[in-house]
């Protein structure tokens, strides 16, 4: 822990009212998106809440420091993943670290080209797309492990630049694109699943059992 | 201008759709994809599903309690 500064222990009886209307626009402008990358990292309503609570805190409490004209999103992005890495050392669930599945060349586009299910069908590509439509992306990009859900959440999601998610996330641009790769290879693998359990539930299923091509 | 081909293409696709790659690296691709179909359609599949994910997974908002008790936090004696 570095020193504190005065001010940061009672923002309230320094920052003036103006600084108050500040930091409320930036509340309004970015809770919303805050909200949305906290869910997908926590899984969950609760521990969503809780860091955001926590990162509008510790934005609040540094909020002298931040210089206006900078970039507000990376620097409240910043605060919110410090913010969930200190949710799950307290609770110590710590998120899976261990990156077990071997994903390492998965392609959907792949998949969807080698499948004759789909190549029957027409269109392999437009068959997975409307199937992946169809299914339940957030609780398949919840299922990517740590740490590539993140950086996929806030490339893919949040459409950051590399550069921005190395300063968010305190690593190295060349890491950032090395979890990025395996994240969107774990998440695509994951959609493929869904798509394969559609293939087998859904009536109009390409070569399913009606055998009956449609007009 | 150096030739790329398929396998490379595919280590540098990301940071094409990205938004990350040069002005050579982009010139490099798109005369890849003109003379390429299948890479081409690849490219475009990855853009589109990035698309469809955007769309599923986007969109939430902060419960109204949250967006109360930060104004809260605000006033409160650290």
């Amino acid at each position: 822990m570095g020193a504190a500064v005065v001010s940061t222990e009672h923002p309230h009886l320094l920052v003036s009212q103006e600084d108050r209307a500040r930091f409320e626009a930036l509340v309004n402008e970015h809770l919303d998106s805050l909200y949305g990358s906290a869910l997908r990292l926590t899984r969950n309503r609760a521990g969503a809440e809780d860091v955001v609570q926590d990162t509008f805190l510790k934005a609040w409490r540094s909020f002298h420091t931040f210089q206006t004209g900078t970039n507000a999103r990376a620097w409240l992005y910043k605060i919110l993943m410090n913010a969930y890495i200190d949710s799950y050392r307290k609770t110590s669930r710590e998120p899976e670290l261990v990156d077990h599945e071997d994903v390492g060349d998965f392609y959907l586009y792949a998949k969807a080209q080698e499948s004759q299910e789909y190549r029957r069908a027409g269109d392999p590509e437009e068959i997975l797309l409307s199937k992946i439509m169809d299914a339940d992306v957030k609780s398949a990009l919840e299922q990517v492990p740590e740490p590539f859900r993140a950086a996929v959440i806030l490339a893919d999601l949040e459409e950051f630049s590399y550069r921005e998610i190395a300063e968010i996330l305190d690593i190295p641009i060349g890491t950032v694109m090395s979890r990025l790769y395996r994240g969107r290879r774990h998440l695509q693998r994951l959609l493929w699943d869904y798509a394969k359990r559609a293939g087998y539930t859904n009536g109009d299923s390409p070569g399913g059992s009606t055998g009956v091509a449609p007009p | 201008m150096s030739e790329i081909d398929c396998r490379e293409l595919l280590d540098r696709l990301w940071a094409y759709l990205d938004g990350e790659a040069d002005e050579a690296l982009c010139s490099d691709l798109q005369t890849h994809f003109s003379k390429c179909l299948p890479c081409a359609q690849h490219a475009e599949f990855e853009r589109r599903l990035r698309e469809v994910i955007q769309m599923k997974c986007r969109g939430e908002r902060a419960p109204q309690t949250l967006r109360l008790g930060l104004v809260y936090l605000l006033d409160r004696p650290s």
